[in-house]
């Protein structure tokens, strides 16, 4: 994405992330990492974190005080954008500390809570314990409770698909407080320490064969009273402010991945021997729709880039973004992975590294695209979503 | 001339009230006979006409962003009219031609709105024959857009060993005869050429051989981005009457925008609405910014896909009404047929997928 960049500033920041990431950045990672343990593959990434962040580069956008550059969010799509032209990778481990947490945090933390944006620039790992097995799309109905004890809750319940939870440090938990308020009122959110008696995790094995989720159980676990975010019973407030932007803001540049691979799919069928005919045309012309769709999704990125640089905010058009990206990378992968026949189902093995979401493994990569269409509120959810807050219409 | 959001807005916001003064309307729905006369005074008055016009020749020079937002707008009304062929279609072709004459012949009376050009992108049956002094024409072009209003038109024409010309022809002229063609949209009045010896002198002539097929691309291209514009409007429009109809509709006890089913429906209608105005603004701002070349991929991924929604988001907002959007008296029905025709002229949707394809894949 062409990202307007009408100050020097950016310019020159620019040559400096250049420059610091052709001389820094690692080479051959997804070979060296092909036969890493996760925790080897963790450890890479928030190692490469907090080299960026001793350039500066790995959170220009956060203000100042918390340690960031004081820039704006092109800065951050900058250095995304010189990332992706020497192929380094993205910190993936600290994806919610980066992003979700640290938003979090900043905007309704305590004093004593911000402190905690510091540790992420330490490699804290965050994860989230939102979800609960019998609480998806309907997250408000939410059970693990958390019952006051004086200075302290004591939280009892079960989590689910919390990403990056057996590398965690903390956790952002929801749980009810007032189990006989209306559902949305009885919720609170807690910061929790994932190292606290009780708490235990359960990687799961994924389709895919990745072991990214993690169930959590909580067995009588202790948080003091000052690790609360807000008010007692405004927890679904809290969460829903950042739900939103949050996810989408590191998506913007996401097209430019998409468009990449796309590139990649158009070379594997025009070198394709097998494909002919209108076998070979009806790939073609499906490719063509999902590369139309991503010039589409740029542009409309863009666009949300424009919008968040003068008003601060996402407008109308960030809803979008996630519904599109996500049905974009499942059609895109699906088309891939038909194209490599056979040889795109050769068996990768019991031990499947994170390495991308588009790693060119386009069956693993197309398996694991549900993902993007499930996590963070379905796309039948964001539907819902649209329908009711932007056009509208009745619930 | 790139505008910031605030212009954007502003700008618009400006063309929609001035639209709103000029076209009829009866008991709050859009009437069926528009005045073009009337809506084109008006566009003149605030000088639309000259939005694409070099300051030079009287007009603004404030290119296709500024242009594509008034064809939004005039989609969204289904306003008839000459601003796309004459405003967007003949100044570019002038802009390019050979002959200074040419420009100074008529882009002042295009800027201020006393002339009107109509231009087509397709050769048809047209030839034409060289003379000692220019050509002559003979032939049929079936269509040009907005025809019907026209002073002159920019035609291209079969030329034997050149390959092919673009001349301009005053419709008054002897040996040319305008003959109205009625499509199912008759919110625009479409108009087929046919010319009997009808002399082009030299002066007249837009181009000839490779750059004529060169001017035809990029007329092409603004073709369809303006129609992908006019697509985007028509979209927010009939959007708006299938949720309007949808908080209001009740069946079994209840609004039918409370069923999923319909929601759903609507919810990707808005998604497809809101994606293609980024695109055709993006496509629109890349004419302005650079080269045919460089912005051809944009032009047809924006162009295909506001096109492509507009059909199926008419054809869905027909859905969502039920029976009452098949009768002749709803407005549904014009979106549909507008939409259709954005879909096959300049060029047809379909061959611009193939455009894009033939960028995005080798071919062996």
């Amino acid at each position: 994405m062409a990202v307007a960049t009408t100050h020097s500033a950016s310019e020159e920041f620019r040559v400096r992330a250049r420059s610091w990431l052709q001389a820094h950045a690692p080479q051959d990672w997804r070979e060296r990492l092909a036969s890493a343990t996760d925790r080897q593959v963790a450890d890479f990434y928030i190692e490469w974190a907090l080299q960026l962040h001793g350039a500066g580069l790995l959170v220009p956008h956060w203000p100042q005080e918390f340690g960031g550059g004081g820039y704006g969010i092109q800065e951050q799509l900058v250095v995304q954008q010189e990332m992706r032209k020497v192929g380094a990778p993205r910190p993936r481990t600290l994806q919610i500390s980066l992003n979700h947490a640290a938003a979090t945090l900043m905007r309704h933390g305590t004093p004593t809570q911000k402190n905690l944006v510091g540790g992420i620039l330490e490699g804290d790992v965050w994860c989230q314990g939102f979800s609960e097995p019998d609480a998806g799309s309907d997250l408000a109905s939410l059970r693990t409770l958390a019952a006051r004890h004086g200075e302290t809750y004591v939280v009892n319940g079960q989590k689910i698909w919390s990403s990056f939870a057996a590398h965690a440090q903390w956790c952002l938990l929801l749980a009810r407080t007032d189990p006989t308020a209306p559902k949305h009122a009885g919720i609170s959110f807690f910061l929790m320490r994932m190292d606290s008696p009780g708490v235990t995790v359960r990687p799961i094995r994924q389709s895919t064969g990745h072991r990214e989720f993690c169930e959590i159980f909580l067995d009588d676990v202790v948080i003091p009273v000052e690790f609360r975010l807000g008010a007692e019973g405004d927890g679904w407030r809290l969460a829903r402010t950042t739900l939103v932007s949050e996810r989408v803001l590191p998506m913007l540049d996401e097209a430019e991945d998409l468009r990449a691979a796309v590139r990649t799919v158009a070379m594997q069928i025009a070198e394709a021997d097998h494909l002919r005919g209108h076998a070979r045309d009806g790939l073609v012309d499906r490719l063509t729709e999902v590369a139309i769709g991503t010039d589409v999704l740029a542009a409309s990125s863009e666009k949300a880039v424009a919008e968040y640089v003068e008003t601060g905010a996402l407008g109308a058009t960030a809803p979008i973004l996630k519904l599109y990206h996500s049905e974009l990378v499942q059609r895109l992968t699906g088309i891939a992975a038909e194209v490599g026949g056979v040889y795109a189902l050769i068996d990768p093995g019991d031990e499947v590294r994170d390495l991308g979401y588009l790693s060119g493994d386009w069956f693993t990569d197309h398996m694991r695209s549900w993902t993007f269409t499930i996590a963070a509120g379905t796309s039948e959810i964001q539907r819902n979503l649209i329908a009711e807050r932007v056009l509208g219409l009745p619930r | 001339m790139h505008l910031s959001s605030d212009e954007r807005d502003d700008f618009r916001a400006s063309v929609r009230g001035g639209l709103a003064t000029v076209i009829r309307t009866q008991a709050g729905k859009i009437a069926r006979d528009q005045d073009p006369a009337a809506i084109w005074r008006y566009a003149s008055d605030v000088g639309w006409p000259g939005l694409l016009v070099a300051e030079a020749y009287g007009g603004t020079g404030a290119g296709m962003e500024a242009a594509a937002i008034v064809c939004q707008e005039i989609g969204r009304v289904l306003a008839p009219g000459q601003f796309l062929a004459s405003a967007v279609l003949a100044a570019v072709a002038l802009a390019g031609a050979e002959h200074d004459a040419l420009r100074d012949r008529w882009l002042p009376e295009i800027a201020d709105g006393s002339a009107v050009g109509a231009v087509a992108v397709t050769v048809g049956g047209m030839k034409g024959s060289p003379t000692g002094e220019g050509w002559v024409l003979d032939g049929k072009t079936d269509w040009i857009l907005d025809g019907g209003d026209a002073t002159f038109a920019i035609l291209p024409a079969a030329a034997g060993v050149d390959g092919e010309v673009l001349v301009l022809i005053d419709l008054a002229s002897q040996g040319v005869t305008r003959v109205p063609v009625m499509t199912v949209d008759r919110t625009r009045r479409l108009a087929a050429i046919v010319c009997d010896g009808a002399a082009v002198p030299p002066a007249s002539v837009i181009a000839c051989g490779g750059s004529a097929a060169e001017a035809r691309a990029q007329l092409a291209a603004y073709g369809l981005v303006a129609v992908a514009a006019d697509s985007v409007g028509g979209i927010e429009a009939v959007l708006q009457l299938a949720i309007d109809y949808a908080r209001d509709r009740k069946q079994f006890g209840r609004p039918i925008g409370s069923f999923q089913a319909v929601k759903h429906k609507l919810a990707s209608m808005y998604v497809a609405g809101a994606s293609s105005s980024a695109a055709v603004e993006a496509a629109a701002r890349a004419l302005d910014e650079g080269d045919l070349e460089s912005s051809q991929m944009l032009v047809a991924a924006a162009g295909h896909h506001a096109i492509e929604s507009y059909v199926s988001v008419a054809g869905d907002a027909i859905q969502v009404h039920g029976g009452v959007a098949m009768t002749w008296e709803h407005d549904c029905q014009l979106f549909f047929k507008r939409a259709w025709l954005n879909r096959n002229i300049f060029g047809g949707t379909a061959q611009w997928r193939e455009t894009y394809a033939r960028g995005l894949v080798p071919t062996a």
